[in-house]
This record gives C-alpha cells, sequence and structure tokens, in this order.
C-alpha cells in the first residue's frame, strides 16, 4: 500500500480499529518487517481479530497473532518468514496496527533475529492454551525454528 | 521408559517412549546420545537436560544448563568436554578432573563436535563458532567465520571426513542454499555456496560410503531433496520432490542408506534412497518405497544410527531402525508402504565462492 488504509470494520470483541501502515507493507525502509503479499487484507485482519477476541497480550499490553492455513498448519505472515505477528498497543482513539515478528529466516536484517524481538514465554503458553497454536508448534516457534 | 534392546531386530522392542510426568516443568524439546555414554540426553525448553541410561532410567538430576534458562537446541561431546547451545548461549563444560566451562553469549541454531576435538556451532548471520577448548584454561577465544555480512546464514552444520583424514564442513544456508568448505582448525578455506531461486535449505545430513566419503543430501522447507556425492566439488546435485510429501520440512536424517524426513505433518522413511543414489541408480525417475507416518513430532535425531528418537509434544519416541527387513520395522509394519515416483526438479544452480572472515571472540 502507498499510504496506510483502514480495515472497514472492528475487532469483534474490544471494537479495535485496524490500520494497514504502508511501512510494513512495502513502504518503508528495507529494516522494516513487512507482511508477506499472499496475506490478504482480511487476512492480515484475521489475525489482529483473533489476537484480540483471545487477549493474547504482553505485559505492557501487546497483542500477538497467528494465521492457520487450509492444512492446518501456520501460514508463513512476513516476507522473512515470520509466523507471529505483533500489534503495539495503540492509545485510545487510535487505530492499531502491526507487523510480522517471529521467528525470522536469513532474509532479515540481523538485528530483526535477536532473541530480544521475540515475544514473551507467556505469549507462546496463552497461544497454546486457546488452541491458536499446537504444543508442537509453540516448542518450535520459541526456539525460533519454523513451524 | 525407553528401555532400547542391545540386540534388538525390531521384532523385540522396536517402538518405545519416553515420558517426563516425574519431573516438575520438564517441556521436552531436544533429544539426543548421552554426551559419554550409552544412553540418552534431553533438553527442555527452560534450559535444563535429564539424562538418562538406555532403559530410561534417569542419571543423576536434571541440570540446568543453560544460564539464561533458554531452550536447549543442541549438545555435543568429545573427550571430557560437553557442549551446550541454546539461542542465547553456547557452554562447554570440562568434565574430567580439570573441570572448567566456558560460556560463550551468542544465541546458536546446534552444536556438533569434529573428531578433531573442535566444537562448531552455526550462529545465523554471525557466522560459525570454533573451539577447541583446552582444560583448565578459564578463558579462551573462539573463531568466528563468516563471509561478508548477509552473504551467509550458518543454520545447521555437519563434518565429513575426506579419505585423506581431512575434514569438510557442510551447510544447510537457508536460502543462500548449502555451503561446503574444507576445515583445518586454525586455516582459512574457501567457502562455497550453491543455490537456486526459491530454494530454502534448512538441513543436511552426511550418506557416505567409502566411494563416496563427502556424499551428502540436504533438504528445503518445501520438502525438496538435494542428493549430493560431493559436497565440496558438485555444483549441481540431483533435485527432486515426492509430491505426496506434505508439511514444512523440519529434519533431514540418514542411516544405513535410508533417509528420514520430518516435516510438520509427517515422518517420511524413504528406504535405500541414498544407497540407490549412490550407487548410481535413476532415483529422480524411479519409484521408491517410502513409508509415511502422521506425526506432530517437534524434533528428531539419531541414536547410534539404530534408533531414531522424535521428539513429540509430551514425550520422546524411538523408533527401531537397525538391521532388518524395512518392512520388519514396526513403525512400518503399522502403516503401508508406498511406491512414490518422485519429480526430477530442473534449476538453474548458481554458485559463489566466498572467503571467511575468522575474528577472534573471548569465551569464559
Amino acid at each position: 500500500v502507498a499510504t496506510d488504509e483502514m480495515h472497514p470494520t472492528r475487532t469483534q470483541r474490544s471494537q479495535h480499529e485496524y490500520m494497514f501502515t504502508a511501512k510494513h507493507h512495502g513502504g518503508g525502509s528495507r529494516s522494516d518487517a513487512c507482511w508477506s503479499p499472499q496475506v490478504t487484507r482480511d487476512g492480515e485482519f484475521s489475525v489482529f481479530d483473533l489476537a484480540d477476541l483471545h487477549s493474547i497480550a504482553d505485559d505492557g499490553g501487546w497483542l500477538y497473532g497467528v494465521l492457520r492455513d487450509s492444512n492446518h498448519g501456520l501460514r508463513d505472515l512476513g516476507t522473512w518468514g515470520q509466523q507471529i505477528a505483533e500489534f503495539p498497543k495503540a492509545n485510545e482513539g487510535v487505530p492499531w496496527h502491526g507487523f510480522p515478528i517471529w521467528a525470522v529466516n536469513n532474509e532479515a536484517p540481523p538485528n530483526r533475529a535477536a532473541e530480544t524481538l521475540r515475544p514473551s514465554k507467556e505469549v507462546f503458553q496463552q497461544m497454546e492454551k486457546v488452541g491458536l497454536i499446537t504444543r508442537r508448534e509453540r516448542k518450535r516457534l520459541y526456539k525460533g525454528d519454523h513451524a | 521408559m525407553i528401555g532400547l534392546p542391545r540386540d534388538g531386530n525390531g521384532a523385540g522392542v522396536p517402538f518405545l517412549r519416553k515420558r517426563f510426568d516425574g519431573i516438575e516443568g520438564f517441556d521436552v524439546c531436544w533429544a539426543g546420545s548421552h554426551p559419554f555414554e550409552p544412553g540418552f540426553c534431553f533438553g527442555s525448553t527452560d534450559g535444563r537436560l535429564l539424562l538418562t541410561d538406555e532403559t530410561g532410567q534417569a542419571l543423576g538430576d536434571v541440570v540446568k544448563s543453560s544460564a539464561s534458562g533458554e531452550a536447549i537446541n543442541g549438545v555435543a561431546s568429545w573427550q571430557d568436554w560437553v557442549s551446550i547451545s541454546t539461542r542465547a548461549e553456547v557452554t562447554f563444560d570440562c568434565v574430567g578432573p580439570r573441570k572448567t566451562r566456558l560460556m560463550f553469549d551468542v544465541g546458536s541454531h546446534g552444536v556438533i563436535a569434529t573428531k578433531s576435538g573442535y566444537f562448531l556451532a552455526p550462529l545465523g548471520p554471525s557466522g560459525l563458532m570454533t573451539l577447541k577448548p583446552q582444560a583448565g584454561a578459564p578463558n579462551q577465544a573462539v573463531d568466528i567465520i563468516n563471509p561478508s555480512a548477509g552473504q551467509a546464514y550458518f543454520y545447521r552444520v555437519i563434518c565429513l571426513r575426506a579419505p585423506d583424514g581431512g575434514e569438510v564442513l557442510a551447510f544447510a544456508h537457508r536460502t543462500s542454499g548449502l555451503g561446503a568448505m574444507l576445515f583445518t582448525g586454525s586455516e582459512d578455506h574457501p567457502l562455497n555456496e550453491i543455490s537456486y531461486a526459491g530454494l530454502d535449505v534448512i538441513d543436511v545430513c552426511a550418506v557416505p560410503r567409502a566411494d563416496a566419503p563427502l556424499a551428502v543430501a540436504a533438504v528445503g522447507k518445501d520438502g525438496t531433496l538435494i542428493l549430493s556425492r560431493d559436497a565440496l566439488h558438485d555444483k549441481h546435485p540431483v533435485t527432486m520432490r515426492f509430491e505426496q510429501v506434505q508439511g514444512a520440512a523440519y529434519r533431514l536424517l540418514s542411516a544405513r542408506g535410508h533417509l528420514f524426513l520430518l516435516t510438520s505433518q509427517a515422518l517420511y522413511l524413504m528406504f535405500g534412497l541414498a544407497e540407490r543414489f549412490l550407487s548410481r541408480e535413476p532415483v529422480t525417475k524411479s519409484p521408491a518405497p517410502v513409508a509415511v507416518v502422521p506425526m506432530e513430532a517437534v524434533d528428531a535425531n539419531l541414536y547410534q544410527d539404530e534408533w531414531l528418537l522424535t521428539v513429540m509434544p509430551d514425550e520422546v519416541h524411538a523408533h527401531f531402525i537397525g538391521e532388518g527387513r524395512q518392512d520388519n520395522l514396526e513403525i512400518v509394519r503399522r502403516k503401508e508402504i508406498r511406491s512414490l515416483t518422485p519429480t526430477a526438479l530442473s534449476h538453474s544452480w548458481s554458485e559463489q565462492e566466498l572467503h571467511p572472515n575468522r575474528t577472534g571472540a573471548g569465551v569464559g
């Protein structure tokens, strides 16, 4: 996207608004995490919607989500092979946005592969508890491997 | 309990399992060989290790092996030394009379030991760490071998033995392809890399035979198999794919001329495929016997080339793969062996010779 775009609907639980940012859709720098072109707008929004629905959040209120494929596997969300997306907590009245964050392959800049960018262990456990990821997927993703 | 028969032939106790219910919070994520004696080693997501004998009986207490509490992703040993890797650090412990602990604060995808006594840890974009540790020395230096930033990604490494006794390393370099280099410890050698557009190599294993000591098999994330008789010199390896292979590839292992491919959906036992390739049979044109065992495994490893260990979500399974008819294996008897016809892939391989830099870093 050349400019930021709003999704037409709000999340089903919290009524959050969601924005597709140009920065994370190819309009930023090479070091900006980008959504894969294979993920549709509705697909991207559904990652956020499910994250909000299940309150998959860290201590700071940032949300995290995944997207399953028709073969019951996890889809790659980002151009660096990321399978988990992060949604920084938005201020009141400001639309949310997000980007794929973990785990990355070798296409990512080194500063995007650091373990410090990995969501907290509790986030993985929450995802498993509500069925967004399997136990197997939780272990592989936590280790930094693709699921 | 695992309980392996010492002389197992597939008819005794061919499929076993190890659970960890009695160990609070032990969330197993890695399994392999005991570093110093017959038996097993299990790693957990919080950085603990459990050592057992071959019957699955614990040998001592569970040990916290990762200072950071990160998930164990590799254990290797050489003489009195054991190295343990996680995504936060690589540690080296000498358990001999001159007890020594060294720790290197860089995340790794695993660790192996070479017969010449080097530990090698693939550090992703940071390169390949090498260390030949010295007992009793509290501060030692590791070497980091790496081409220019971004040219190679070190995901997996294996060590092959050349006919002259020298060592050759082969690498899974993700989208940079398959890599290989001569390894003589302290000397620098070129790193040969081959790839093609769209390839994402996630694992490589040795398939050596007397007439092909540098033979390897590698696998792409999409299940593409790459077979090479000489990892160091072959610039156009055989590339093929079984369309029936489903899921994202996790591991490719080899023993006794077979290939074992673990994906997110199943374990594929490709009987005799490596052996037929090395015998120059037209493996890309003829059907191959493949057993498909649906499973959701986290990881896999070999134990003494006779047992295939699969790390399941809550336990570890051991499948006997030693001598015997392939259809006599319990893991197979319960499943149908299919005759699968591969698709030969024709890609335009590109090659490049990289000249890694070597930098030193303190470890202690």
